[in-house]
């Protein structure tokens, strides 16, 4: 029917448009080197940790405990030499820790399961970020 | 409510193929490590319901599926995206599908991916409550389109071949 397929048709270049758009966002997303100096690690939307990636030259960890009435486990934060990342993780699906390190305010990394996310940013912490929403 | 045996049993083996699905896909390495990247294989179960059944058939086996899913393969954290994902996602095929009818099937489970994405990250945001992982989005736009013309194809090819074989109405 003529009608379906010019509607097809609509709907087919719609979603061609938005993979375009998709893969021109991506490439600004990634092109800027994104370079951050400090990160914030939220847990259920809560500021929870700012750590300057510079701080130390060493390679430090430190373990966030994740408990809610349902489960309980905890995630193992890596910052070596400007990046970070999750080095160990008891949730079921590692997600997080095949994320690997980042360095660059390009992706967060985010552990679902413990409702961590740790993103990456320029401004120094105490200041007003413009990518967070708290309530 | 009378339910007749055929449908019933029907039903349950449609859920446990999805089922299948769900979890063996789950088991399988993620070809990208960011959160929400898949193929997404059980959907072909629910097109195919979309094709060969009514949108309640559809809804039954697609809940059951996240239920049984979550369990099964997945934390119960997981369920949350699940549904969320899931629901939008049928919710948007059957409006497509109704629109533009079994010959485009593979459009209706592209924008049925889209739609799953969109859920689950409308979840991510209102559980993580984090602005940040909308960085995803154009990631798994693309993941998303890419897998539901694959799940699409799957699908178009299975109906062609099994025509309308254990059809439910």
């Amino acid at each position: 029917m003529d009608k379906k397929k010019t509607l097809s048709r609509i709907i087919g270049v719609f979603i061609g448009g938005l993979a375009l758009v998709c893969g021109v966002v991506l490439y600004f997303q990634m092109k800027g080197n994104g370079s951050g100096k400090y990160a914030y690690i939220y847990q259920d939307g809560v500021l929870v940790r700012e750590i300057d990636l510079t701080e130390h030259k060493e390679a430090y960890e430190f373990i966030i405990e994740y408990s809610s009435d349902t489960e309980r486990g905890f995630n193992t934060i890596l910052v070596d030499n400007g990046k970070i990342g999750i080095s160990d993780a008891d949730c079921p699906d590692k997600t997080c820790q095949h994320m690997g390190m980042i360095s660059s305010t390009h992706f967060p990394i985010t552990c679902l399961p413990h409702k961590l996310v740790i993103q990456i940013v320029d401004e120094a912490p105490n200041q007003e970020a413009p990518d967070i929403i708290t309530h | 409510m009378k339910v007749k045996t055929k449908r019933l049993t029907l039903l349950a083996m449609y859920t446990t193929i999805a089922l299948t699905i769900f979890v063996a896909e789950s088991a399988l390495p993620s070809l990208l490590p960011i959160p929400g990247v898949k193929l997404g294989l059980a959907n072909i179960v629910t097109l195919w319901l979309i094709l060969n059944g009514t949108w309640k058939d559809a809804l039954c086996v697609l809940v059951m599926r996240i239920i049984l899913g979550s369990i099964f393969a997945g934390q119960m954290v997981s369920f949350a995206y699940s549904l969320a994902g899931g629901l939008l996602c049928l919710v948007a095929m059957l409006a497509i599908h109704h629109l533009l009818g079994k010959e485009y099937i593979v459009i209706t489970s592209v924008v049925g991916a889209i739609f799953h994405n969109i859920g689950q990250l409308l979840m991510a945001f209102v559980i993580l409550q984090s602005f940040s992982v909308m960085a995803y989005l154009p990631v798994l736009f693309i993941s998303g389109i890419a897998a539901g013309i694959f799940t699409g194809l799957c699908t178009k090819a299975t109906h062609k071949r099994m025509g309308e074989l254990l059809k439910l109405s």
